[in-house]
């Protein structure tokens, strides 16, 4: 069972992150950056909490990555971070590093997006009073 | 472009870097200065320092959380009101109950939409603004009251008695036009400064013991007239803020009688202001219950009997209606509030030689 969303959706909700950072394309680059950069760090601690069955560890880590995705309007990395954190009480450790891995590969997406090209279509000088 | 020139300052408080960020960015682009903290711990280490109005905190934090973090401000309130908002997920509604209960003033939930953010600050901003006037206010008040009256709180009664009577006031058909929300609060802040022109009598007088001469006496009735002048000065310099309108009002019209006998200006009926009308009654209530230099408290009901008496003559009929609707609640806060002090029966004088009213 998955509840993440389909996957033709973009992996970046670029109109949404605009917005939500207030038409700043280059906070947004920048936020993106530094999301790819410590996802994989945010990826091992939630893997060793997995494997040493440190439940609240795992539910907490996985609510903030959620909080955190939709900052950054990913919304399929939000689903995934979500279902993880719904399931981390479950005995089943490789149901959880399956969700984690899944997670892993959103992260994935992401940075191909980060490193392609610009990540915003506003201008970059973009800072707009609200 | 930021634009920090706002004094407001903003604590943002969330363990997600990214997040933090985002808010922290979100608060220059509305001109406030901003610091962010990781969790709550580190926050109340900046909360202490008194320099942040606003604290925008996440709930769920390692260490303290956000409901703990909000209680430890509401426990520890020595630097002035603390306005907080919580950030909470959409469907989190335990957590909303949680946070209101534990003290937030108002929630958001995350990811916020920096549109409603900052609706959401302004309306705090206005309550902090709100509350720094009444502080003031009444630290002035204090101030002009200390000279005779060191240790009383008759200024935190007065505003509270005013409070009754208007809201009880404000049902009755005749005066719905007249006594709203914004009349009440302005007749609460600015009551304690009616005698604020006592600042201008000299100690032989004020504080003198026993009876006033008539030379005297009529040092001690300027008052009236030098806390209106100057807070009719004020007003006008700012016509827009109704509360100083009102505050010149009582402080040059509080010892207005409604027969016509009352000074600065021997003003009678409705041609005193009702502001001041209200102010004669709680004024002269709680000088009647309470210790002076120169007069003994008299008890609750000796005060409600001098004030019905006086009913037509001294006071407006409706406001003394009013007062014995409300007379239960007068005695409670006369309780609540009330200096220590033996009441008397009271001597059998009459009572405009029995109290000094000034
Ligand atoms: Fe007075």
């Amino acid at each position: 069972m998955t509840l993440s969303l389909p996957t033709h959706l973009p992996v970046v909700d670029h109109d949404e992150l605009h917005q939500r950072m207030m038409g700043n394309a280059l906070l947004a680059e920048r936020m993106l950056n530094k999301f790819v950069a410590t996802a994989p760090a945010e990826c091992d601690q939630l893997e060793s909490a997995i494997r040493i069955g440190d439940k609240s560890t795992v539910t907490s880590l996985a609510h903030r990555h959620k909080g955190t995705a939709k900052t950054l309007a990913t919304h399929r990395v939000a689903a995934a971070a979500s279902h993880l954190e719904e399931r981390a009480a479950t005995d089943s450790v490789s149901e959880l590093l399956a969700l984690l891995e899944e997670l892993r590969q959103l992260h994935q997406e992401v940075r191909d997006v980060v490193g392609g090209e610009s990540t915003c279509s506003a201008p970059e000088n973009g800072a707009q009073r609200p | 472009m930021n634009s920090t020139s706002k004094s407001l300052r903003v604590l943002v408080v969330d363990d997600d870097p990214i997040a933090a960020e985002t808010l922290a960015y979100a608060m220059s682009q509305f001109g406030y200065c901003s610091e962010v903290a990781g969790d709550g711990i580190e926050a109340l280490k900046h909360v202490r320092t008194g320099q942040f109005g606003i604290v925008i905190s996440d709930v769920e934090m390692p260490r303290m959380n956000g409901i703990e973090l909000c209680k430890e401000i509401r426990a520890r309130n020595a630097c002035g009101y603390t306005y907080v908002i919580l950030l909470t997920g959409r469907s989190d509604t335990d957590s909303i109950v949680e946070g209101l209960d534990a003290g937030a003033d108002d929630y958001i939930s995350k990811p916020f939409h920096p549109a409603e953010l900052q609706m959401r600050i302004r309306a705090g901003e206005r309550l902090l603004m709100q509350q720094s006037r009444e502080l003031m206010i009444f630290a002035m008040a204090k101030l002009a009251d200390s000279r005779d009256n060191e240790t009383g709180s008759h200024l935190e009664r007065i505003r509270e008695y005013c409070r009754l009577l208007c809201e009880e006031l404000s049902t009755w058909p005749q005066y719905q036009d007249v006594i709203d929300g914004i009349y009440i609060q302005s007749i609460y802040e600015t009551s304690p400064l009616h005698d604020i022109g006592k600042v201008a009598i000299p100690d032989r007088v004020l504080l003198k013991p026993g009876r006033l001469t008539p030379e005297e006496f009529a040092i001690m009735t300027q008052h009236a007239q030098i806390g209106g002048d100057t807070l009719r000065a004020v007003a006008e310099a700012y016509p827009e803020a109704v509360f100083l309108r009102m505050a010149y009002e009582i402080a040059m019209t509080h010892h207005e009688r409604w027969d016509g006998t009352g000074y600065p200006r021997g003003l009678s009926g409705e041609d005193i202001p009702l502001s001041g009308r209200i102010v004669a009654v709680a004024d002269v209530y709680d000088a009647l219950t309470s210790q002076r230099v120169y007069k003994p408290a008299y008890s609750h009901e000796k005060a409600v009997q001098i004030i019905r008496e006086s009913s037509g003559s001294h006071f407006d009929p409706a406001v003394v209606r009013a007062f014995l609707i409300l007379e239960d609640r007068f005695r409670e806060i006369n309780r609540e509030l009330g200096d220590v002090v033996g009441y008397t029966a009271g001597p059998s004088h009459l009572p405009g030689t029995a109290i000094r009213m000034a």
